[in-house]
C-alpha cells in the first residue's frame, strides 16, 4: 500500500471564488454524484451576494 | 487510546446533511450551495487522518483527538453556512407566500400574523445576526449556539408551514375582495353616471318635444 504521510496531514486549499469564468469552465467538466453541480445549478460568489442582499432587504408583508 | 465522541460527530453530520438537503429544496431556483462542500471535504480529510492513526502503524504517533476537534470544527462551519442560507430561503418563501394579499386578508386568514408571527420573524432575524457575531468567540457556548440556531430554523419552517396552510383561505378572500370591489364600482360610479345621463337625455327630449 502506498503511504503519503506528507499529503494526508496537509490541509486542502480552500475553494477559489466561483466567478462566471469558473462556471463557464465547469460547463465542460463532468461532476459525477452531483446533479446540481454537473448542470451548473449553483450561484457564483457575486450572484450569491446579490441573492442574500436582495432577500434580506425584502420587507415582510 | 483516544477520547473521540463518535456519537457527537455522527449526530452533527446527520443533522447537517438533513439541513443541507433542506437548503437545496427551499432555494427559489433549487440551486445548491457550494461553500459547505468545502467544509465537508476538509472534514472527510480529518476523518481519514483519524482512520490512518487508528489503523496504520506509521501514523500512530499523531493526535487523533486533535483531528476529531478539527473535524467537528469543519462540520460546525458547514452548519453555519447552511443555516445562514436556509434562514434566507425561508424568509423569502414567507414573503413570496404573502406579498400578493392585503393586510386585511392576511389578518382574516391568520389572525395572529401581525401580533405574533411577524414580530417573531423579525426578532429571529436579529437573533441570527447575534449568533453569527458571537460564533467562534466562546468555544464553551458553541453547543448552545448550534442548538439556538436549529431552533430558529425550525421556528421559521413552522411559520412558513402555517402560512402555506392558509393560502387557500387567502385566495378565497382575495376573490371575494375583487367581487366586492367590482360591485362597489358599479354602485358608486356606474349607476349614478348612468342615472345622470338618463336624466340629461330625458330633459333634452322633453325640451325638444
Amino acid at each position: 500500500m502506498l503511504l503519503y504521510k506528507d499529503s494526508l496531514f496537509k490541509d486542502y486549499n480552500t475553494f477559489e471564488i466561483i466567478t462566471d469564468e469558473v462556471k463557464k469552465q465547469n460547463d465542460d467538466r463532468t461532476f459525477t454524484g452531483g446533479v446540481r453541480i454537473n448542470s451548473g445549478n449553483y450561484r457564483t460568489a457575486e450572484e450569491d451576494k446579490e441573492y442574500r442582499e436582495k432577500s434580506l432587504s425584502r420587507i415582510l408583508p | 487510546m483516544n477520547n473521540i465522541d463518535w456519537n457527537k460527530i455522527f449526530s452533527y453530520y446527520n443533522s447537517i446533511k438533513k439541513l443541507y438537503i433542506e437548503c437545496e429544496e427551499t432555494d427559489p431556483d433549487l440551486k445548491t450551495n457550494l461553500q459547505p462542500l468545502n467544509e465537508f471535504r476538509a472534514a472527510l480529510d480529518h476523518l481519514m487522518r483519524i482512520v490512518a492513526i487508528e489503523k496504520i502503524d506509521e501514523y500512530k504517533s499523531e493526535d487523533a483527538d486533535l483531528q476529531a476537534d478539527k473535524l467537528l470544527s469543519h462540520l460546525r462551519r458547514a452548519f453555519y453556512d447552511i443555516c445562514d442560507m436556509l434562514s434566507v430561503n425561508y424568509r423569502n418563501k414567507i414573503v413570496d407566500a404573502l406579498e400578493n394579499y392585503s393586510s386585511e386578508n392576511i389578518t382574516a386568514a391568520l389572525p395572529n400574523y401581525y401580533s405574533d408571527i411577524r414580530p417573531d420573524i423579525e426578532e429571529l432575524s436579529n437573533r441570527i445576526a447575534q449568533l453569527r457575531l458571537d460564533k467562534g468567540f466562546n468555544k464553551a457556548d458553541e453547543e448552545n449556539h448550534i442548538q439556538c440556531y436549529m431552533e430558529i430554523i425550525n421556528k421559521l419552517k413552522e411559520y412558513y408551514q402555517q402560512i402555506i396552510k392558509v393560502t387557500p383561505s387567502l385566495e378565497e378572500l382575495k376573490k371575494r375582495e375583487k367581487t366586492t370591489k367590482r360591485k362597489n364600482i358599479i354602485t358608486q360610479y356606474i349607476i349614478p353616471i348612468v342615472s345622470v345621463v338618463v336624466a340629461v337625455v330625458s330633459i333634452i327630449i322633453g325640451v325638444c318635444v
